[in-house]
């Protein structure tokens, strides 16, 4: 049944609250509730059938909480990740559906939590930090040869951080839930979610195990650009109490100091980057009117549309963009250029200018009038 | 050959005329109608005239995803679309497909708003 049809008026009007209250849970930035916290834990465990954890366990964020599980021993007990979020995810979802559709529970799903890009590139540049002792065999081989150590540890090892702990992003299911319980009334098939509840909204990431459960803060920063993607201009996009960042500059990792000292940032420098996104960065950062000022990219076509501008690198990867230049003059008589980054397979401006509306060159030969 | 227009990162094409269809937004009396809002800027491409703006993705297949804002139906003489840094542009009655500007971003192409 569609959901305009299933639900009150009421009822759909708070579907915009509580989407609003879990997008702020995945982005909050406030320090943990401890004691809540350290109760959701004990229900939570409770609701998936399991005795409480003999100790709980805070770290200052991810980082540490990964160093200290690192060294988890065998009295700690099996990770309980599976049992404590999915298996009870998997629970209440079945007793929920067995009241209200499946297609009805979907709809509210993904009304209360769409996609978040902001909290996914947080939790991605989380996981793509914790150094995986744990690797697969596969992941050994390829970081460090072959090692038998590591195969042999990869072999016998635990998996791997993001399947032994949850984070923002993973617990944000839980605002579907939570409308059913509170607006559809479905108490008693949510209740063994009270604790993961309470748990998404005071802490950052937990690692559960048998006897000890470790807890991690929250960040007390996070910044995303305008279309939510990890960036801040002039500091860490992403930082934990325990003082780890990440610098992110439009969604792409980079070293602190391309943004802490841009005027570092030189054609040698870039030259000398072999990552091809951040490279792309130091260029944006420089701006590419400086890059191609100091003689970092060539001329390589021009006529009534733009110029289009290219460096190679080693047949390893291209930058190239087309030099635009607004038609309507600035109130001084100057006119503004912008430089648009294009695939580096292009030839000429005008096929640069056409694919950035997605059109053929052929086809923007219509154009009657740009200002 | 399809008659373009367009306005810093939007383009607009005349297509032949379509019913309205899809998701509709009309322009109010006296409140203009947004194409396209400004990320950093604030301005935004208007129209005060009377037109109608409909969603209908089966008309703009040929579109990469993502740039494809809508149709644009001028039932009036003339529409014009106004914007703080350009010069407005005067659309004659017709119907047209209205799209936004891209670059190629640090993992794919991503879209503008000047």
């Amino acid at each position: 049944m569609p959901i305009e049809r299933a639900l009150t008026a009421e009822q759909r009007s708070a579907l915009g609250d509580f989407r609003a209250r879990w997008a702020a849970i995945r982005r909050a930035t406030a320090p943990a509730d401890r004691s809540a916290a350290e109760e959701a834990v004990r229900l939570a465990y409770q609701a998936a059938g399991l005795a409480s954890p003999a100790r709980i366990v805070w770290c200052h964020g991810p980082m540490a909480l990964a160093k200290l599980a690192g060294r988890i021993s065998r009295d700690d007990g099996r990770n309980l990740r599976a049992r404590l979020v999915d298996d009870v995810h998997r629970d209440v979802a079945a007793s929920v559906a067995a009241r209200i559709s499946r297609r009805m529970l979907a709809a509210v799903e993904s009304a209360v939590n769409p996609d978040d890009p902001l909290a996914a590139a947080a939790t991605e540049a989380v996981t793509r930090n914790v150094p995986e002792k744990n690797l697969s065999v596969l992941g050994q081989l390829r970081r460090n040869g072959l090692s038998w150590s590591g195969l042999l540890e990869a072999l016998v090892a635990p998996r791997s951080f993001a399947s032994c702990t949850a984070g923002p992003q993973d617990l944000s299911w839980l605002g579907a839930f939570d409308y059913v319980r509170e607006l559809l009334g479905l108490r008693a098939e949510t209740e063994p979610l009270r604790g993961l509840m309470q748990l998404a909204t005071s802490v950052g990431w937990l690692q559960p195990h048998e006897h000890i459960c470790w807890l991690a803060e929250r960040p007390n920063l996070l910044c995303g650009d305008a279309r939510d993607r990890l960036h801040h201009p002039s500091g860490p996009a992403l930082r934990y109490p325990d003082g780890w960042s990440i610098w992110a500059w439009r969604g792409v990792e980079v070293p602190r100091w391309i943004i802490a000292h841009k005027d570092r940032i030189t054609l040698a420098a870039i030259d000398a980057e072999i990552d091809v996104q951040v490279r792309r960065c130091m260029i944006e950062i420089m701006t590419p009117e400086r890059y191609v000022a100091l003689g970092g990219a060539t001329r390589i076509a021009e006529d009534e549309t733009g110029v289009l501008w290219r460096r190679n690198w080693l047949a390893a990867d291209a930058w190239a963009a087309v030099e635009v230049v607004n038609a309507t003059p600035e109130p001084d008589g100057t006119r503004r250029h912008f430089f648009l980054q294009v695939p580096a397979n292009l030839r000429t401006a005008r096929e640069a200018v056409a694919w950035t509306y997605g059109l053929r060159a052929e086809a923007y030969a219509g154009l009657v009038m740009r200002t | 050959m399809t008659e373009i227009f367009a306005q810093g990162d939007l383009l607009i094409e005349r297509v032949g005329d379509v019913a309205p269809s899809g998701t509709l937004a009309e322009t109010a009396e006296g409140v203009p109608l947004v194409l396209l809002e400004g990320e950093a800027t604030g301005h935004c491409h208007a129209i005060g005239e009377r037109t109608t703006l409909f969603r209908d993705d089966d008309l703009a297949r040929d579109i990469p995803a993502g740039l494809y804002l809508g149709h644009l139906r001028v039932a009036s003489a003339y529409a014009r679309v106004t914007h703080e840094e350009h010069a407005p542009l005067t659309l004659p009655r017709g119907t047209y497909r209205v799209r936004r500007q891209r670059e190629l971003g640090p993992r794919d192409a991503r879209v503008l708003a000047d």
